[in-house]
C-alpha cells in the first residue's frame, strides 16, 4: 500500500465507465471528510456524490464509518457505519467518487480492479464476493447498507434516486503487511480494550466491523461532530479515543504514514477552508 | 490432544468480524485475502463459515475476542498412524 498518495474510483454513471487515480498532492488532507471535501471542491461542476475513508478505517477498532457527500451546490455530510469502509480499504481505495446521471436505473457492483454497471436486480443480488462483500439496496422505501444501516435526512434516497443509482456493491480482497506488525497489533488490543470509555451501550443488534458493541444508534448514521474523528471516519462514539492527538498519532506511524503532530492539528482548519470554498463556488453558481 | 474452533451459537454472532481480523492477524496480515473465518451477512443475521487450517492457530484468542460468545473450543485427541 502506497501511504504517501490517496487512491480513488471515479464512476461516470452517465457514460458508464470508471477510471482509478492516485493522488499524491491529497495526502494532506487525510481522509474522510477533509479528503470527501477536497474532492468536492476539485470536481465541483459535476456535482459528485462521494464516499471517502480515512487512513485508519479497516485497521482498528471503532474506525468504522464512511463519510459520505452530496455535491449538490453546498455539499451535504453524512457518515454511515456498517462494512462499507472496511470494504472499500481493502477493496485499494480511499475514496469513491461518483457523477453524472443514469437515464435507467444502474446497480453498481465494485470488486477490486472490475466495475460493472448491471440493469438486472438479480444479476446484482449475486455481485460481489460472498463473505466480502458491502451492499446498498433499495429495501420497503429506503436505501439500506447491509440490510440495516442507514443515514439520517433520506439522504440516500435523495442522492441515490437523483443520479439513477438503484444500488451499490463493494467486494474487497486483499491484505496489507505492514512493516511494525507486533506494534500495531499492541496498539489494536489497547484500543480495543477500551470499549468502556465508549459513550454506548452494547446490545445485540447487526454490528459494525470492527466494532464489539452491536449498539442500538449504529443504524441510523452520524452527521456533525469533532472534525479530527470526521477525518479518520471513526465512530461518533468513540471520541474519548480519537479525539486524542497522542493516540491518533501512534495509530498512524505505526502503519507507517508520515503524518506530524502539526499535520493533524492543522486539519480542522483545513476542513474550514475546504466549506468556506464550496460555499462560494455554490453562491456563484446560483447567481 | 488439540483444540478445535466450533461456531457453536452463530445466532448470537453481530456481525463486527473481530474473529476474521484476530485470525488474520495470526497469521501477519490485515485485510480479508485468504481469511480462514468468513462471515455471511443476510437481513441483519449472519452464518459463520470457519476453514478447518483456523485449527491450526490459537482458537483460544479467536473465541475470546468474540463479544458474544459465539465460538466453543473443544479438546480433540488426534489419533495418528504409528509406524
Amino acid at each position: 500500500m502506497n501511504y504517501s498518495s490517496r487512491r480513488i474510483l471515479f464512476l461516470d454513471l452517465e457514460k458508464e465507465k470508471f477510471d482509478i487515480k492516485s493522488y499524491e498532492e491529497l495526502h494532506p488532507f487525510i481522509g474522510g471528510v477533509a479528503l470527501g471535501l477536497r474532492l468536492a471542491e476539485i470536481h465541483y461542476d459535476y456535482h459528485p456524490l462521494i464516499f471517502a475513508i480515512g487512513p485508519l478505517n479497516g485497521f482498528y477498532p471503532f474506525v468504522t464509518k464512511t463519510c459520505i457527500i452530496d455535491c449538490k451546490g453546498s455539499p451535504e455530510i453524512v457518515y454511515i457505519g456498517g462494512s462499507l469502509s472496511h470494504r472499500l480499504k481493502f477493496a485499494g481505495f480511499d475514496a469513491l467518487v461518483i457523477h453524472g446521471k443514469s437515464l435507467t436505473p444502474r446497480f453498481i457492483s465494485i470488486n477490486g480492479k472490475e466495475v460493472r454497471f448491471l440493469s438486472n436486480p438479480e444479476e446484482f443480488k449475486g455481485a460481489g464476493l460472498p463473505g466480502k462483500c458491502s451492499r446498498i439496496s433499495f429495501q420497503d422505501g429506503v436505501f439500506l447498507l447491509d440490510d440495516h444501516f442507514s443515514v439520517p435526512n433520506n439522504f440516500l434516497e435523495e442522492a441515490f434516486t437523483r443520479r439513477g443509482l438503484a444500488g451499490l456493491a463493494v467486494s474487497s480482497g486483499v491484505s496489507v503487511p505492514l512493516e511494525s506488525f507486533s506494534r500495531y497489533e499492541k496498539l489494536y488490543r489497547d484500543i480495543l480494550s477500551r470499549e468502556d470509555t465508549l459513550n454506548i451501550l452494547p446490545s445485540n443488534k447487526p454490528s459494525c466491523i470492527g466494532c464489539s458493541l452491536g449498539c442500538e444508534s449504529s443504524a441510523t448514521g452520524e452527521t456533525g461532530g469533532n472534525i479530527l474523528l470526521r477525518c479518520l471516519v471513526a465512530c461518533e462514539s468513540a471520541s474519548a479515543i480519537y479525539s486524542d492527538l497522542g493516540i491518533v498519532f501512534s495509530c498512524l506511524d505505526a502503519l507507517g504514514y508520515d503524518y506530524s503532530h502539526e499535520d493533524i492539528e492543522r486539519i480542522p482548519g483545513v476542513v474550514e477552508d475546504l466549506l468556506s470554498s464550496l460555499e462560494d463556488l455554490s453562491r456563484k453558481e446560483s447567481t | 490432544m488439540s483444540k478445535i474452533l466450533k461456531a457453536k451459537y452463530p445466532k448470537k454472532c453481530i456481525g463486527c468480524e473481530l474473529c476474521v481480523a484476530e485470525a488474520q492477524r495470526q497469521l501477519g496480515r490485515v485485510g480479508p485475502e485468504g481469511s480462514l473465518i468468513r462471515i455471511f451477512r443476510e437481513y441483519g443475521t449472519f452464518s459463520i463459515v470457519l476453514d478447518p487450517q483456523v485449527n491450526e492457530l490459537d482458537v483460544g484468542a479467536i473465541k475470546d475476542i468474540c463479544p458474544s460468545g459465539v465460538y466453543e473450543v473443544s479438546d480433540v485427541e488426534r489419533h495418528e498412524l504409528l509406524e
